[in-house]
């Protein structure tokens, strides 16, 4: 029982740091109709820099969170002013081209910077805490904490502040927030720096609980289609929601039967979920809006 | 009516050519003027550019020569958020609600150009309750749960929250159940008696023909007849049909 207590607190924790991956691919894809093919590779690289702030120049880790995450705040609006401004009025797959390519070079940056040694972010305590008597993994106690309090953040800008709104209204119907008089560029571009900052912080939350390799951004990106697929765009609590089941699948999976069918377990309810809706991602976005 | 109407333009728009693609010819050279105060109604048959012009007026379709001038300034080039912010204000064919959003969310969305003052926001939502009444009482409900006709009248009092100056209306009617069809022309005629400048284009001919003061008749993408629908007293539609018949 205690190691079912403590496996089911583990995979929560990390369930969060799930969501915030998935919920940047869920905003752009939800808002902006954009499937951003290069989310994970952006969070990998965010996960590098993690570790060179950390393990090589002695940055505590939550002030590497808020460097990384605001510097890649800045990375998603450039991205977003520089790529793919032009190309919403195109068909989706100009898009996803253009990212793919992104993803490409972001991994050969990786590869060329970080080398293919595995990376692992240190902590500089110790590796686990003890609370009412459960251990709990401190990296995913703190990689968790930090992106709960950040997605928690961004939803309540979503749902209550001005621009949050604005942002709602152009995800349901963009030629009629425009005609209102909102700015949907600028939000677009603010939307999806939020979307690469969340990326960024779940990407140094992985970087903690697992070794960094530079083709490990397509396992996080086959992640996040799935919790978008399971979610939906309806908003971050489904995303949230749908995270923390991904994550309490594989660790119960992990527990009972066998690490080694974890993907396996995952991947047939993906496909038994798509089978039952028959619908691909463009599904997942008519449903919700 | 011996009322002077001021007869100075607000709108003008000059040989206008315009297309969604670069090759398609919608709007062929077309040249209209709405005066200040005024109901401009713009008809004519499918295809003929009525719903073009007005979303080149927006800035919602690319205009390749001509011009386009608002209060004397040329408005052609300016992003469609900014024609907002200079007081235009569209009622879009079918339904533009925020249908996922509250009544009162989809109300503070009019008043976006207000910007961070709230106070004025606050001011001008609680004056739109004041004169659209009904829409008091489901503040709280979502758009898209309201019925056809109550989301025209969100749609009609969240476009008038900000107080606009000219208005501009594509085929009121189209979806809308019969009950609620003279409802709408009602909330045209009150546009009107609040001063605004309204352009309607619309495949409701008498209806139409009812609220103008001055009527276009479009045709492959110019302007095919014109005139002043006051000096005509008797059946305007027949006239308005002959025209089409041109």
């Amino acid at each position: 029982m205690t190691a079912f207590i403590q496996a089911t607190f583990n995979g929560l924790l990390q369930g969060i740091v799930y969501a915030a991956i998935g919920a940047g691919l869920s905003l752009t894809l939800g808002v902006l109709g954009i499937i951003n093919v290069a989310h994970s590779a952006l969070a990998l690289v965010a996960a590098y820099l993690g570790w060179t702030g950390i393990n090589q120049l002695g940055l505590d880790p939550v002030s590497a969170f808020i460097i990384i995450g605001a510097l890649f705040f800045f990375v998603g609006v450039l991205i977003e002013r520089g790529l793919l401004k032009r190309l919403y009025s195109e068909d989706a797959w100009a898009s996803l081209l253009v990212l793919f390519g992104l993803m490409i070079a972001l991994e050969t940056i990786a590869n060329l910077v970080w080398t293919t040694t595995e990376r692992a972010i240190r902590l500089p305590f110790s590796a686990a805490v003890e609370i009412a008597g459960y251990r709990l993994s401190s990296s995913r106690l703190l990689g968790g904490l930090i992106m709960l309090v950040a997605i928690i953040a961004v939803h309540a800008f979503l749902t209550y502040g001005r621009l949050g709104r604005g942002i709602r209204a152009m995800a349901a119907n963009r030629d009629a927030a425009e005609i209102l008089g909102i700015n949907t560029e600028r939000l677009s571009m603010i939307l999806f720096g939020l979307g690469t900052a969340l990326a960024a912080g779940g990407g140094i939350a992985l970087g903690m609980i697992y070794p960094l390799t530079p083709q490990l951004h397509t396992q996080w990106l086959v992640l996040a289609i799935l919790i978008v697929v399971i979610g939906g765009l309806g908003g971050l609590p489904q995303t949230m929601l749908a995270a923390l089941a991904v994550a309490l699948i594989e660790t119960w999976t992990g527990l009972y039967i066998s690490f080694r069918y974890v993907d396996v377990v995952l991947y047939l309810i993906l496909i038994v979920l798509l089978w039952i809706r028959r619908e691909g991602l463009a599904g997942v976005r008519e449903r919700t809006l | 009516m011996a009322e002077v109407r001021d007869r100075s333009v607000h709108l003008s728009i000059e040989s206008v050519v315009a297309g969604y693609s670069t090759h398609d010819v919608i709007l062929d050279g077309i040249s209209l003027k709405a005066p200040k105060n005024e109901t401009t109604v713009i008809l004519g048959p499918n295809g003929s550019g009525k719903s073009t012009t007005l979303r080149a007026i927006l800035g919602l379709v690319n205009v390749r020569s001509g011009s386009i001038t608002f209060d004397k300034a040329e408005i052609i080039g300016l992003p469609t958020y900014m024609r907002a912010e200079l007081g235009i204000a569209f009622l879009p064919q079918g339904h533009s609600v925020f249908p996922q959003m509250t009544v009162e969310e989809n109300l503070l969305l009019g008043g976006w150009n207000f910007g961070r003052d709230r106070a004025t926001l606050l001011a001008s939502y609680e004056r739109t309750l004041d004169e659209y009444p009904l829409l008091r009482d489901m503040t709280k409900r979502k758009a898209g749960l309201l019925s056809g006709g109550q989301q025209r009248l969100l749609e009609v009092a969240r476009l008038m929250l900000p107080d606009p100056s000219l208005v501009l209306i594509d085929e009121p009617s189209v979806g809308l159940a019969p009950m609620f069809v003279e409802e709408v022309y009602e909330h045209i005629e009150r546009l009107k008696a609040k001063g605004k400048t309204v352009i309607v284009v619309d495949q409701n001919v008498q209806a139409a023909v009812d609220l103008a003061d001055y009527v276009y008749i479009l045709e492959f993408g110019r302007v095919a007849s014109e005139g002043v629908v006051g000096d005509y007293s008797s059946d305007v539609g027949a006239i308005v049909k002959e025209w089409l018949r041109v």
